[in-house]
């Protein structure tokens, strides 16, 4: 058995990992003990939550069916059953297409690092580890608190339905049904007793399990979404550093261990000396800004410069080589950032359209139930309470793949407003092609039909609010 | 069928009928019509294909051209299967309904009298419409075919871009990669702008009357009921339909979306290793690759899955259009 360790996005997003695989989906790598009978254990578990899930589905299905005659009812238990679909659909995605997901999990585990950039790096990790902790939390109160009010708004109002009258076909009665959670046929008598109280927990257990099969796999997709963000905000903080250390390519260059000292307060004078350059007089008022240069170079690797034989341009080797290691490793981590971001793509993509299907048909038929609302009562509460989810689901992945749609669009901002124009003939090359790339922005779309970004949560939400004004009217 | 449409034109519904089969057989021969007038540029996108420039790779290569090649062709059977169904079930409800003995597949109107010669006009209308659908469906599989070698060069076009290493090579060699590529790129532009020309009016006419047929199948699939022979053939028929434009809609959105990525490509190979004179070429070129290489129809419709959506949801709509108006009737 190997020593179990885990690094990079896996380690990032352990408690979510966790939490996972506790809710019952096909997550079976990242355990340190993966031996036959835990594996077999566990992906008993798996399968257990998955007939759970599918029974109760189908229970809620049959139910449709037999309900077919009453047009409320027909509406209401196929927004029911649309929505359970939705986490139905998530769970089996899962775990059908789990690869992915290991492979886009396992993507950052060997990220490229330069000692210049270890502190911006760790910052902008620790930045986006914190804003992944926040989104768990924010998921895992919203989940349970949906649960609890579901549990809770199912023990107010009466639990009728309303059917034909036997004896006039005109009139209708009411009729007691089980108090659940959802409706759904058994094939026992759920009314009162212990089979009641055994089919309510169990209710209870299917929609917070489905709830969480759902939101978790969101929340999975919106942290990598962060992690991303962030290593963007970190390639666009350390484009400036960068030009003004490979300025020093061709233009002025200071001794080599006073490159790397922080300089004090009062030795700016001496900070500057041409040794090399006769035309730089001009140039001695940009380069006192050393000092934020200084901040960036205090790692103990740069110490012993000034061995090594003098470059064509007054620059040592190791300073020429450095500079050449520098745009390397920013290009290979925007590389590595662009092939993250295509896993997510590929992996969440499909997932993004199915959820977009239902939600829409899901919306339309919410919007038509809204209409018949005749003030506060259970029925208002639960059609509002439907529509706030579910537009909050489509909200949150939203709202992160706007970010970044922006982030990656603004990269090109950063590289033109850092001092390109005092940068080598090499580092202004590089920003052109860097400025050619990141034209385009970095989006993620479901499965190529739609982008995700606010527009679409705009549009969605534009044709709930079109069809309650069109259906109200029509009344 | 015209005369048989004139007589009924107050019965929406077997107005319906007639339209479909009428509207695919008018879109057919319109598309052959143009086939044969841009036959020579259809000639010369053959001479294109035989250019050097499009072969000397690598195996690993060509195995990406054979998956867009293969699903290309994966494709066209699909689509070639639902053809022959779609015949076969409109073939076989005069022998298997009882209540349809003796009646023609498709209504039309003949200068004698149709039941005295059943036989010969049956076997006359299998053969035309066998015929027909036959031939429109190799037109269709053909331009698929060609898109999908087209994006399939595009794709070793950004697998040769993707593995230039510029580390070891020096400015004369590296130049000469980015020759080679750039001549491939202009050459697959080449390739598409002549299957553009050969098919673009024959894909617009076809979108414009997929549009109206699969508004009037969908119209005859409300009408007709569940269980019979005609329900099935009318639903084989509208995925025929549906199928048709969708493959033009995909395989055109294929080509686009993997010329759009050649930049990105380029961009993967560590291309910072490379001299400073040499960047100032792959500038140039990323700016040409900036341009995605689309299909388009009759000129000003691209086709890409924004189209697809747009035919499904404008037929839906005069789908309800006609459903309201027999629901008034």
């Amino acid at each position: 058995m190997m020593k179990f360790k885990v690094s990079g996005l896996v380690a990032d997003l352990m408690p979510n990992i966790r939490l996972i695989q506790g809710s019952g989906h096909f997550m079976l790598n990242y355990h340190a003990d993966n031996s036959g009978a835990l594996h077999t254990l566990r992906l008993g578990y798996c399968c257990v939550t998955l007939v759970f899930m599918l029974l109760q589905y189908g229970c809620n299905f049959v139910n449709l069916v037999l309900e077919r005659g009453d047009v409320n009812d027909l509406a209401a238990n196929t927004i029911t059953v649309l929505f359970f679909t939705h986490c139905i659909t998530k769970f089996v995605y899962f775990a059908v297409r789990s690869k992915l997901f290991y492979r886009t999990l396992g993507i950052w585990n060997q990220p490229n690092s330069h000692p210049l950039f270890v502190e911006s790096n760790n910052r902008y990790h620790a930045l986006a580890l914190k804003k992944m902790r926040r989104l768990l939390y924010i998921i895992i109160v919203w989940t349970s608190f949906s649960a609890i009010a579901w549990t809770s708004i199912t023990f107010v109002g009466e639990s009728v339905h309303t059917t034909k009258d036997p004896e006039n076909e005109n009139l209708t009665i009411s009729e007691p049904i089980p108090r659940l959670l959802v409706r759904a046929w058994y094939p026992w008598n759920a009314m009162s007793g212990m089979p009641h109280m055994l089919t309510l927990i169990f209710q209870v257990y299917y929609v917070f399990f489905a709830l969480a099969h759902a939101n978790l796999l969101d929340s999975l997709f919106c942290s990598w979404l962060i992690f991303a963000c962030e290593q963007l905000q970190h390639l666009k903080e350390i484009m400036k550093p960068l030009m003004e250390l490979s300025a020093t390519l061709d233009t002025y260059v200071p001794k080599s261990a006073d490159l790397f000292r922080a300089p004090s307060a009062t030795s700016q004078d001496n900070l500057i000396e041409n040794d090399y350059n006769s035309k730089n007089e001009d140039l001695k008022g940009v380069y006192s800004t050393r000092q934020e240069l200084g901040g960036h170079f205090r790692g103990a690797a740069l110490q012993n410069f000034g061995a090594g034989g003098v470059g064509p341009n007054g620059l040592t080797k190791k300073q020429e080589l450095m500079v050449r290691s520098a745009i390397k490793y920013w290009v290979e981590r925007h590389k590595h950032v662009v092939r993250l971001v295509t896993a997510i793509g590929d992996a969440y993509g499909v997932a993004l359209l199915l959820h977009m299907l239902t939600s829409t048909i899901m919306l339309t038929l919410l919007a038509y139930q809204a209409t018949k609302i005749t003030g506060v009562d259970k029925y208002a509460a639960t059609v509002i309470g439907y529509l706030l989810f579910a537009l909050a689901q489509v909200f949150h992945f939203c709202i992160f793949g706007n970010r970044l749609i922006e982030e990656s669009s603004s990269v090109m901002e950063a590289a033109y407003s850092c001092h390109w124009y005092d940068g080598s003939e090499e580092a202004k090359t590089f920003v052109q092609i860097v400025c050619q790339q990141c034209q385009k922005a970095m989006s993620i779309s479901g499965a190529k039909f739609f982008t995700i970004s606010l527009d679409l949560f705009a549009s969605v939400l534009g044709a709930v609010v079109t069809y309650f004004m069109v259906l109200v009217q029509l009344k | 069928m015209t005369i048989q449409m004139i007589i009924d034109r107050n019965n929406v519904s077997k107005v319906s009928d007639s339209l479909q089969y009428f509207t695919t057989l008018v879109t057919f021969v319109w598309k052959e019509i143009y086939f044969v007038k841009y036959k020579k540029t259809f000639l010369e996108i053959e001479d294109v294909l035989t250019a050097s420039i499009f072969y000397g790779y690598s195996s690993h290569h060509f195995k990406l051209l054979k998956d867009k090649i293969g699903s290309g062709h994966a494709g066209g059977t699909t689509f070639r299967v639902l053809t022959v169904a779609a015949v076969g079930f409109w073939g076989l409800p005069p022998f298997l309904d009882p209540q349809k003995y003796k009646t023609l597949p498709i209504p039309g109107w003949f200068p004698y009298n149709a039941t005295e010669y059943y036989y010969p006009t049956f076997a006359f209308q299998i053969l035309a419409v066998a015929n027909t659908a036959y031939t429109n469906s190799t037109l269709d599989i053909l331009s698929w075919v060609l898109m999908s070698i087209a994006s399939g060069q595009l794709e070793m076009l950004k697998e040769t871009l993707k593995s230039m290493n510029y580390e070891e090579a020096d400015l004369k060699t590296a130049e000469e990669q980015l020759q080679k590529c750039v001549r491939h790129h202009l050459e697959i532009v080449n390739l598409v702008s002549k299957i553009e020309k050969v098919f673009s009016k024959g894909i617009f006419l076809q979108i414009f009357a997929s549009v109206i047929v699969i508004c009037f199948t969908g119209f005859l699939m409300m009408l007709v009921p569940v269980a019979s022979m005609k329900f099935t053939h009318t639903f084989t028929y509208l995925a025929c339909m549906m199928c048709q434009v969708a493959m033009y809609c995909w395989y055109g959105h294929d080509v686009m979306t993997t010329s759009n990525t050649i930049g990105d490509s380029l961009y993967m190979s560590n291309w910072y290793e490379s001299d400073v004179k040499f960047r100032k070429s792959v500038f140039i070129f990323l700016e040409k690759t900036k341009k995605p290489v689309t299909l388009t129809a009759g000129g000003f419709v691209t086709l890409s899955l924004t189209t697809l959506t747009t035919i499904l949801r404008s037929s839906y709509s005069y789908f309800a259009v006609l459903r309201h108006m027999f629901n008034d009737v």
